[in-house]
Protein backbone atom coordinates (compact mmCIF):
# COMPACT_ATOMS: atom_id res chain seq x y z
CA UNK A 1 0.00 0.00 0.00
CA UNK A 2 2.80 2.35 1.00
CA UNK A 3 4.64 1.59 -2.22
CA UNK A 4 1.55 2.38 -4.31
CA UNK A 5 1.00 5.70 -2.49
CA UNK A 6 4.63 6.81 -2.78
CA UNK A 7 4.63 5.79 -6.44
CA UNK A 8 1.53 7.89 -7.07
CA UNK A 9 3.13 10.85 -5.29
CA UNK A 10 6.37 10.66 -7.28
CA UNK A 11 4.44 10.16 -10.50
CA UNK A 12 2.17 13.15 -9.96
CA UNK A 13 5.15 15.34 -9.04
CA UNK A 14 6.98 14.34 -12.21
CA UNK A 15 3.89 14.89 -14.35
CA UNK A 16 3.23 18.33 -12.73
CA UNK A 17 6.83 19.37 -13.29
CA UNK A 18 6.72 18.22 -16.89
CA UNK A 19 3.45 20.11 -17.42
CA UNK A 20 4.87 23.33 -15.95
CA UNK A 21 8.02 23.04 -18.06
CA UNK A 22 5.88 22.37 -21.09
CA UNK A 23 3.83 25.52 -20.32
CA UNK A 24 6.90 27.79 -20.61
CA UNK A 25 7.30 27.13 -24.31
CA UNK A 26 4.64 26.31 -26.82
CA UNK A 27 5.23 25.44 -30.41
CA UNK A 28 2.62 27.32 -32.44
CA UNK A 29 2.17 25.38 -35.62
CA UNK A 30 -0.91 24.92 -37.79
CA UNK A 31 -3.00 27.29 -35.68
CA UNK A 32 -3.61 31.03 -35.76
CA UNK A 33 -3.74 31.75 -31.99
CA UNK A 34 -1.75 31.14 -28.81
CA UNK A 35 -2.29 31.91 -25.11
CA UNK A 36 0.36 33.66 -23.05
CA UNK A 37 0.26 33.82 -19.26
CA UNK A 38 1.23 37.29 -18.03
CA UNK A 39 2.17 38.12 -14.43
CA UNK A 40 1.70 41.84 -13.71
CA UNK A 41 3.32 43.92 -10.95
CA UNK A 42 1.21 46.98 -10.35
CA UNK A 43 2.05 49.66 -7.83
CA UNK A 44 4.92 49.51 -5.37
CA UNK A 45 5.34 48.17 -1.86
CA UNK A 46 8.42 49.60 -0.19
CA UNK A 47 8.04 47.28 2.80
CA UNK A 48 8.71 44.21 0.63
CA UNK A 49 12.46 43.73 0.26
CA UNK A 50 11.87 41.84 -2.99
CA UNK A 51 9.28 44.32 -4.21
CA UNK A 52 9.66 45.24 -7.86
CA UNK A 53 9.11 48.64 -9.51
CA UNK A 54 11.32 50.69 -7.18
CA UNK A 55 14.78 51.73 -8.32
CA UNK A 56 17.64 51.03 -5.93
CA UNK A 57 18.43 54.13 -3.87
CA UNK A 58 15.17 55.86 -4.81
CA UNK A 59 13.33 57.94 -2.21
CA UNK A 60 10.35 55.68 -2.80
CA UNK A 61 12.09 53.12 -0.60
CA UNK A 62 12.03 55.46 2.40
CA UNK A 63 9.47 54.47 5.02
CA UNK A 64 10.56 55.65 8.46
CA UNK A 65 8.53 56.42 11.58
CA UNK A 66 9.95 59.22 13.72
CA UNK A 67 8.64 61.40 16.55
CA UNK A 68 8.36 64.93 15.24
CA UNK A 69 7.96 66.80 18.55
CA UNK A 70 10.78 66.45 21.06
CA UNK A 71 11.78 68.20 24.25
CA UNK A 72 14.93 68.58 26.34
CA UNK A 73 15.33 70.13 29.77
CA UNK A 74 17.74 70.72 32.62
CA UNK A 75 17.42 68.56 35.71
CA UNK A 76 16.70 69.88 39.18
CA UNK A 77 18.99 67.26 40.74
CA UNK A 78 21.99 68.67 38.87
CA UNK A 79 20.97 72.24 39.81
CA UNK A 80 20.14 72.74 36.13
CA UNK A 81 23.69 71.92 34.96
CA UNK A 82 22.74 68.75 33.09
CA UNK A 83 20.53 68.67 30.01
CA UNK A 84 18.56 65.52 29.33
CA UNK A 85 15.41 64.39 27.52
CA UNK A 86 13.04 61.48 27.19
CA UNK A 87 13.98 58.74 24.71
CA UNK A 88 12.40 59.03 21.28
CA UNK A 89 12.03 56.28 18.68
CA UNK A 90 12.98 55.95 15.02
CA UNK A 91 11.77 52.85 13.16
CA UNK A 92 12.69 51.86 9.62
CA UNK A 93 9.68 50.16 8.01
CA UNK A 94 11.30 49.92 4.59
CA UNK A 95 12.50 46.87 2.70
CA UNK A 96 15.89 48.60 2.42
CA UNK A 97 18.34 49.89 5.00
CA UNK A 98 18.28 53.62 5.59
CA UNK A 99 20.97 56.17 6.43
CA UNK A 100 19.79 59.03 8.64
CA UNK A 101 21.79 62.25 8.69
CA UNK A 102 21.30 65.47 10.62
CA UNK A 103 20.95 68.05 7.90
CA UNK A 104 20.11 71.14 9.92
CA UNK A 105 19.63 72.49 13.42
CA UNK A 106 18.23 75.95 14.00
CA UNK A 107 17.45 78.00 17.08
CA UNK A 108 13.99 79.39 16.31
CA UNK A 109 13.52 81.23 19.61
CA UNK A 110 15.68 81.79 22.68
CA UNK A 111 19.40 81.06 22.56
CA UNK A 112 21.96 78.52 23.58
CA UNK A 113 24.55 81.08 24.74
CA UNK A 114 24.66 79.58 28.22
CA UNK A 115 24.74 76.00 27.02
CA UNK A 116 28.19 74.39 26.96
CA UNK A 117 27.25 71.21 25.12
CA UNK A 118 24.19 69.78 23.43
CA UNK A 119 24.09 66.60 21.40
CA UNK A 120 21.69 64.07 20.00
CA UNK A 121 22.70 60.43 20.44
CA UNK A 122 21.40 56.96 19.72
CA UNK A 123 22.42 53.45 18.77
CA UNK A 124 22.65 52.43 15.13
CA UNK A 125 21.97 49.07 13.45
CA UNK A 126 24.92 47.38 15.16
CA UNK A 127 24.12 48.85 18.61
CA UNK A 128 27.13 51.18 18.48
CA UNK A 129 26.61 54.61 19.98
CA UNK A 130 26.41 57.52 17.53
CA UNK A 131 25.99 61.20 18.23
CA UNK A 132 25.89 64.57 16.52
CA UNK A 133 27.01 67.78 18.23
CA UNK A 134 24.16 70.28 18.07
CA UNK A 135 25.95 73.13 19.90
CA UNK A 136 28.70 73.62 17.33
CA UNK A 137 26.55 72.08 14.66
CA UNK A 138 28.06 70.47 11.59
CA UNK A 139 25.72 68.49 9.33
CA UNK A 140 26.63 64.82 9.08
CA UNK A 141 25.66 61.18 9.32
CA UNK A 142 23.78 60.18 12.45
CA UNK A 143 22.53 56.61 12.19
CA UNK A 144 22.13 53.67 9.82
CA UNK A 145 19.21 51.30 10.39
CA UNK A 146 18.64 47.87 8.86
CA UNK A 147 15.52 47.06 6.84
CA UNK A 148 12.27 45.80 8.36
CA UNK A 149 13.63 42.23 8.30
CA UNK A 150 16.75 43.22 10.24
CA UNK A 151 19.01 42.99 7.18
CA UNK A 152 21.43 45.46 5.64
CA UNK A 153 22.43 43.27 2.73
CA UNK A 154 19.09 41.90 1.59
CA UNK A 155 20.66 38.97 -0.30
CA UNK A 156 23.22 37.72 2.20
CA UNK A 157 22.26 38.83 5.73
CA UNK A 158 20.05 36.46 7.74
CA UNK A 159 16.84 37.95 9.14
CA UNK A 160 17.15 39.90 12.42
CA UNK A 161 20.92 40.31 12.04
CA UNK A 162 20.66 44.01 12.83
CA UNK A 163 18.31 46.56 14.37
CA UNK A 164 15.73 48.38 12.29
CA UNK A 165 14.70 50.67 15.15
CA UNK A 166 16.47 52.73 17.75
CA UNK A 167 15.92 55.23 20.53
CA UNK A 168 17.65 58.58 20.68
CA UNK A 169 17.85 61.36 23.21
CA UNK A 170 19.34 64.80 23.80
CA UNK A 171 22.01 65.47 26.41
CA UNK A 172 24.41 68.22 27.36
CA UNK A 173 25.56 70.65 30.01
CA UNK A 174 24.95 74.31 30.81
CA UNK A 175 27.46 77.01 31.68
CA UNK A 176 28.57 77.53 35.28
CA UNK A 177 25.57 78.10 37.51
CA UNK A 178 23.67 80.37 35.14
CA UNK A 179 20.46 78.36 35.05
CA UNK A 180 20.41 77.91 38.83
CA UNK A 181 18.89 81.37 38.99
CA UNK A 182 17.57 81.84 35.46
CA UNK A 183 14.98 80.12 33.36
CA UNK A 184 14.62 80.13 29.60
CA UNK A 185 12.67 78.25 27.02
CA UNK A 186 14.02 77.64 23.54
CA UNK A 187 12.57 76.34 20.31
CA UNK A 188 14.49 74.52 17.60
CA UNK A 189 14.02 72.74 14.32
CA UNK A 190 16.10 69.64 13.64
CA UNK A 191 16.12 68.51 10.03
CA UNK A 192 16.82 64.84 9.37
CA UNK A 193 17.77 63.61 5.90
CA UNK A 194 16.98 60.03 4.90
CA UNK A 195 18.84 58.03 2.26
CA UNK A 196 17.66 54.61 1.11
CA UNK A 197 20.56 52.18 0.90
CA UNK A 198 20.92 49.72 -1.95
CA UNK A 199 20.11 46.01 -1.85
CA UNK A 200 23.70 45.33 -0.74
CA UNK A 201 23.44 47.76 2.20
CA UNK A 202 25.72 50.35 0.63
CA UNK A 203 24.92 53.82 -0.61
CA UNK A 204 23.70 53.90 -4.19
CA UNK A 205 25.73 56.21 -6.37
CA UNK A 206 23.50 58.19 -8.73
CA UNK B 1 14.14 62.95 1.61
CA UNK B 2 13.96 65.22 4.66
CA UNK B 3 11.85 65.47 7.78
CA UNK B 4 11.74 68.16 10.45
CA UNK B 5 11.59 67.59 14.18
CA UNK B 6 10.41 70.44 16.39
CA UNK B 7 12.22 70.63 19.69
CA UNK B 8 11.39 72.64 22.80
CA UNK B 9 14.11 73.23 25.37
CA UNK B 10 13.42 74.05 29.01
CA UNK B 11 16.55 75.45 30.61
CA UNK B 12 16.79 76.62 34.19
CA UNK B 13 14.48 76.80 37.15
CA UNK B 14 11.25 75.80 35.50
CA UNK B 15 9.77 72.59 36.84
CA UNK B 16 11.13 69.56 35.04
CA UNK B 17 8.65 68.40 32.41
CA UNK B 18 6.92 65.16 33.34
CA UNK B 19 6.60 62.81 30.41
CA UNK B 20 4.85 59.55 29.82
CA UNK B 21 6.56 56.39 28.54
CA UNK B 22 5.63 57.37 24.99
CA UNK B 23 8.02 60.29 25.35
CA UNK B 24 5.46 63.04 25.13
CA UNK B 25 4.93 65.59 27.90
CA UNK B 26 2.08 64.63 30.18
CA UNK B 27 -0.89 66.86 30.90
CA UNK B 28 0.03 69.40 33.54
CA UNK B 29 -2.68 68.37 35.98
CA UNK B 30 -1.12 64.92 36.18
CA UNK B 31 2.15 66.31 37.41
CA UNK B 32 3.26 65.12 40.80
CA UNK B 33 6.84 66.20 41.00
CA UNK B 34 9.37 67.03 43.66
CA UNK B 35 7.07 66.01 46.50
CA UNK B 36 8.81 64.33 49.41
CA UNK B 37 6.71 62.80 52.21
CA UNK B 38 8.62 62.65 55.47
CA UNK B 39 7.33 60.70 58.49
CA UNK B 40 9.15 61.30 61.79
CA UNK B 41 8.58 61.00 65.54
CA UNK B 42 9.44 63.57 68.24
CA UNK B 43 12.96 63.14 69.49
CA UNK B 44 14.02 63.38 73.14
CA UNK B 45 14.23 66.97 74.35
CA UNK B 46 12.71 68.45 71.22
CA UNK B 47 9.31 70.06 70.91
CA UNK B 48 7.87 68.34 73.98
CA UNK B 49 6.87 71.45 75.95
CA UNK B 50 3.24 71.24 74.91
CA UNK B 51 2.98 67.59 76.05
CA UNK B 52 4.59 68.41 79.43
CA UNK B 53 2.25 71.38 79.90
CA UNK B 54 -0.84 69.34 79.06
CA UNK B 55 0.10 66.41 81.31
CA UNK B 56 0.86 68.88 84.16
CA UNK B 57 -2.60 70.39 83.93
CA UNK B 58 -4.17 66.91 83.88
CA UNK B 59 -2.21 65.96 87.04
CA UNK B 60 -3.29 69.15 88.83
CA UNK B 61 -6.96 68.54 87.95
CA UNK B 62 -6.67 64.95 89.22
CA UNK B 63 -5.07 66.11 92.48
CA UNK B 64 -7.77 68.78 92.97
CA UNK B 65 -10.52 66.18 92.46
CA UNK B 66 -8.86 63.81 94.98
CA UNK B 67 -8.39 66.56 97.60
CA UNK B 68 -11.98 67.69 97.15
CA UNK B 69 -13.29 64.13 97.58
CA UNK B 70 -11.19 63.74 100.79
CA UNK B 71 -12.52 66.98 102.29
CA UNK B 72 -16.11 65.94 101.49
CA UNK B 73 -15.57 62.64 103.35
Amino acid sequence: MKKILSGLLVGSALLGGAASVYAVEENVSGTNSASITVNGSLGQDNTDENGPNIDEGADDWINVTVDTANIFYTTKDSEHKTITSPYYAITNNSGRGVKISVDGFTVDSGNLDNVDALEISGQDYSASEKSVDLKSFVAGEFLVLANNQGKLNVDTDPSDSYKNDTRYKYSGTTKDEYYKGNAEQTKHTLTLAFEALGKDGASVTP
Amino acid sequence: MKSEIYIEGTLGSYEEPIYSSSGRPAVSNEQVANVKVVVSYPKTGEYQNQYLFFSGICLMILLLILIREKTVD
